[in-house]
This record gives C-alpha cells, structure tokens and sequence, in this order.
C-alpha cells in the first residue's frame, strides 16, 4: 500500500521487508522519522507558479541574476536561496537561510548515528548530519560511495535541480529511506559486471573513465520526501559533480516500489491507450514492470559512458535533455548486448523499448500541465519523433505500432548524433537538433 | 488399436562442459543423492511429528525443498546423460567451443570463454555456445568479421584473437 498525502511532498510506502534485527528496525524508525522532516523545507523552496520556484526573486529576470553572479559566484550556487536585500541580489547558503528546519533532521540522525551497531554506517550517518548543518554535502556524498553496502539506506540533502527552470542550478531538498533488496541488487551488479567489462576501449581525453568505481544497488524504499515525492524517479545516479565521479566513483541507486507506482499510475494506462489490442496481448504487466526497472538499470549504467568533461559547459541549459537521453539510447544499445550472450531474451528487450515509449507518451501528454520533469519530457519526445522519422514506429489515429528491428537501427543513428553533441557540440547544434526533432 | 504419441519430439542437444565443469556437475549430483536426500527425508520426518499437516509451516518448507532436490537431480542426470567433454586442447586457428575469444563489437573490446549452457555466466565472461553471439562465432577465423543477428538485433562482430 502506498500512502501519499494529498498536496504534501511525501510518498511513504509499505514494502515487504526482509528480517532486521531490533537495533536495524530501531534505526529505520529513526531514519524514516528524518526523512520525512524534509517536507516543509521543500515547501519553503517549491513553487510551481514561476520558473524559478522560491529559489529567486520573483521579480529577478534571468540576466539580472547572471550579470549579479559575476560579482557574486555564490548567486549561482546549487545550495544557496537568492533574495533581494535593498535592491541587491544576495545569496543566502541552504544551511544558514532553512538552520531551524535542518537542526532537529541532524538531530535525529545522530541519535541513529549513536545506537546504529553497525559502525561504518554510523560514522556515515554522522557526516550526514554534519552535512545540513554546515552545507557539506558533497562531503557525505563522498562519504555515501565510500561505505560498504548495510542492508540500510538514506539520502538526505539537496540534489536534483529539476525545481529550477529558470537557470536549472538550484538543488532541492529531498530523501529516501529504504531496505537493501539483495536479490535485485544481486541481479543488477551482474549486469553491470557484462555490461561495464564488456567495451574496454581506450577512453578519449575528453571522457571521464570511472568503469571500475561504479556502485550499484536496488532497494525497497520505506519514504520518499522532498523533490522526489514529486519525481518519483525510479533509477538515480550519484553525484553529478564530474571530478567527485572521477575521484571516488559513482552510485546507480534503483527503487521498486516507486517503479511499482509509476507501472500503475504511466505505464499501464498509456499502453491501454496507444497501444492496439492485437500487440498488447503480446505482453503482460509482469514483463513491463520488469521491462521499465531493467531500462531504468540499463540507462542509469550508460551514465558511466557519458561523463564528457566539457558537455555541462558547452550545452549549457541543454545539456540534460541530450544527456538524459543519450543514456537511455545507449542503455537500449547495451541491452542488445545482454540480448547476444543470453542473458535476457527478445522478449524482455522489447519490453523494455515498450515502457520507455509508453513513459515518454505518457510525460509529452502531462507536459501541457506538468513542467517539472521538462528534460525528461523533451527527450522522450525526440525519441518518438526519431522513430517516427526513421520509419521505426508508425501512428495512425492515435494509435502507435513499432517495429522493434528498424528501433535498433534507428537508436544506433540516435546515439551517434547525440554522443557528438556530448563529446564536442555546441549549444547551437543542440538547439537545431532539439528543433528538428523536439 | 495404434498408441498415437502427442508429446512433442525432444531434439536432444549435447551438453558442453569442461573437465572441471564435469566433475562439478558429478560431484553435485552425488551430494543431491548421497546428502541432501537423506537430509530432507529427515526434516519431513521431524515436520509430521509437529502434528497438524495442513497447517505446519515447516512440513510445507521441507516438502518444498524435497521437490527442488528431486528436480535439480533429474536435472544433473540429464546433463551427464548428454554431455561431452570440451578438449582442453584446442585449435586456435578458428573459434571452437573452449576457445577464449577477444572481439571488438559496438566500439567495445570484450574477452570471453565460449562454453556449453550449463556452465555459462556473461558476467564471469563464460559465454554460451548456444547464445547468438556463441553461434555467430563459432568456425570464424581471427580477423574475420560475423554478423550476430536475432529478430531485432543485429550487431558486427570483428574476431581479434583466439586463444
């Protein structure tokens, strides 16, 4: 069962977990009690009214708040709220401007810091708390891809800037709490260890090598707060920040029962919908729940391709959407992969390209009400219109018929388009092809 | 009046292993007989005298456990029934079912074994003979080029080293 409050950022599920022992259970409660004291800092950042939420002035154009961050760095920093002082633009860190919020969050995390018996996730969650206090985020990050796996998990902090439209820079506050599933993180590091090993090439100077310092886990998630009440991603990829992945690796995180709603809230009702009923009966809701967990794995693992120093920079504000996108293409690319040594069958291939078809109809219909998940939107959108173009997938009437062999061809001359974006594109280039196709 | 036979004809295919996978194979099967029969005949027992069989939770588990053994025994006698084994020493001159293999596919270079089912794992890069890209490799030549193609997916696969 799945409980969400009605307007609240707060999504508390109620998964099937494995035994823990007392102390575990007492850590979770503490744990879960964290999470969900991230809701009214989030509700003090959100604000779907204007592009750039509360993070901003709502009478500060975008340039007025590039030409300020010339003087003032901080401006566009991902942690720090801006307002106008007499007048002026003034950056305001997340841990001084939310510190009466945060306070009783760490709080609670070191008292679970204190009783947790397992010592390493003790000391981590100790960083943690440090971390809102003072605004060293990336120091638990670090600290996060450092520890061992414990059979429990928390992400408190600010991370994802989908929030901000107006400059895409500002992180908000979120969490999860969850439950190592150890039979899925089980099969998910197998596939990393076929598909990471698998394209030793000499990596270009421009590309970030991380292949061998990829963690990867799957977990029943107990809360989810924040931004991703909202999102409810299924897959996330830790951290962002290129030289913290090219140091000390990265973290591919997956959650079932986020993946279990969006089956029943997206999936399931889109494939009704655009699907006809003659290809429909070719699968069943089984092989799209584990259709859409294995693209969000196979996507989540290409991220590791794609750490081009210099995209973010060169891209500018469109650099999600081609990146986001070009990890699923790819994603798709190494699933053929897995396909040629046996290790999923035709069936689960296709079935993974139906659930992200039936995501990215679902995203470009919310899209006229929806704007918080714009990048994901806009590459879902290039995905279908690629298709369309190359004859891969044909619509008539609403009704959407693909052919899964001219798909493969297809993503293969996607990819290449938008790993030269990647690796050296400019803004403008993006910009064209976003037109052409978005 | 004539028996008409209406299960299906079984293609026998042969089992692939290698010598270690071999004596894996039998030493497995002689713990499922020897051991692990015995073991579970003597769970059953202890679970009936729990009393109550259609609510006890224990005798369910081990009759359960009972049926994993008899099939994974089944399974192991089928495999030594067909198998044969893979020669340690083997031609390098084209891929054979033992060979190493290094290719380059999909701008990737990947190294693996070619083995029979039984004994493949993708991510401990055993590959099996009977995968499409098992199939596609086996008779090419170091530097040929084999298509691997399924219905939706078609890939070139260029043979850098057999070893």
């Amino acid at each position: 069962m799945v409980k969400k409050l009605s307007g609240e950022p707060l999504i508390v599920f109620n998964p099937k977990l494995p035994k823990l022992s007392k102390n575990e259970r007492e850590v979770l409660r503490l744990l879960v009690e964290a999470g969900k004291l991230i809701v009214p800092i989030y509700k003090l950042q959100e604000n779907p009214k204007f592009p750039g939420a509360n993070f901003y002035p709502h009478d500060a154009s975008k340039e007025e708040i590039q030409k300020a961050a010339k003087t003032d760095p901080g401006i566009l920093s991902h942690y720090t709220v801006v307002e106008r002082i007499e007048g002026k633009l003034v950056a305001t860190a997340y841990h001084i401007k939310y510190a009466d919020l945060l306070r009783p969050i760490a709080e609670i995390l070191n008292e679970a810091s204190q009783i947790c018996e397992n010592k390493e996730f003790s000391r981590f969650l100790k960083i943690q708390s440090k971390a809102l206090l003072e605004g060293s985020y990336e120091e638990a990050v670090i600290a996060s891809l450092k520890k061992k796996p414990y059979i429990l998990d928390i992400f408190i902090g600010s991370m994802d800037h989908d929030d901000d439209q107006l400059l895409f820079t500002k992180a908000s506050f979120q969490a999860w709490v969850g439950v190592m599933d150890k039979e899925g993180t089980e099969r998910l590091n197998n596939y990393k260890s076929i598909i990471l090993s698998a394209r030793k090439i000499p990596v270009p100077t421009e590309r970030v090598d991380n292949y061998d310092k990829v963690k990867a886990k799957v977990l029943d998630v107990v809360v989810f707060s924040g931004l991703l009440a909202k999102t409810k991603f299924v897959g996330i990829n830790l951290p962002s920040n290129i030289s913290i992945v090219e140091k000390f690796g990265s973290e591919i995180t997956l959650f079932n029962q986020p993946n279990d709603l969006r089956m029943k809230e997206q999936i399931m009702p889109t494939f009704e919908k655009i699907f006809p009923r003659e290809f429909r009966q070719g699968f069943d809701s089984e092989d799209l729940r584990r259709g859409s967990l294995r693209y969000i794995a196979m996507h989540e693992l290409s991220h590791s391709y794609l750490y081009y120093r210099r995209a973010e920079k060169n891209l500018q504000d469109l650099f999600m959407p081609i990146y986001e996108l070009a990890a699923t293409v790819l994603g798709f690319r190494m699933a053929g992969i897995l396909l040629l040594k046996d290790r999923i069958n035709n069936k689960q291939l296709e079935s993974m390209i139906v659930a992200f078809l039936c995501r990215s109809f679902y995203l470009a219909e919310q899209s006229r009400v929806n704007k918080l998940m714009v990048n994901y939107t806009l590459g879902g959108i290039i995905f279908i219109n690629f298709l369309l173009e190359s004859g891969a997938l044909k619509q008539l009437k609403g009704i959407a018929i693909p052919n899964f062999m001219k798909v493969f061809i297809a993503l293969h001359d996607l990819f290449r388009i938008l790993e030269h974006l990647l690796a050296s594109g400019t803004r403008q280039e993006a910009a064209d092809f976003i037109k052409k196709y978005g | 009046m004539t028996k008409i036979d209406v299960t299906p004809n079984r293609v026998k295919k042969t089992v692939y292993l290698t010598a270690n996978g071999l004596s894996e194979a039998k030493a497995e099967l002689e713990f499922f007989k020897n051991t692990k029969r015995a073991q579970v005949a003597e769970l059953i027992h202890q679970a009936r005298e729990y009393g109550d069989l259609a609510e006890n939770s224990e005798y369910d588990a081990a009759l359960e456990e009972q049926a994993m053994i008899e099939s994974r025994i089944s399974e192991l006698e089928n495999i030594l029934k067909g198998a044969k084994v893979i020669s340690d020493k083997h031609t390098e001159d084209f891929v054979v079912i033992g060979s190493t293999v290094k290719i380059e596919m999909d701008d990737g270079i990947d190294e693996f074994t070619i083995v029979g089912r039984v004994e493949a794992d993708p991510s401990e890069k055993r590959i099996s003979n009977e995968s499409p890209l098992g199939l596609a490799l086996i008779g090419a030549k170091k530097g040929e080029e084999v298509e691997v193609a399924t219905p939706i997916v078609r890939y070139k696969c260029k043979v850098l080293e057999i070893k």
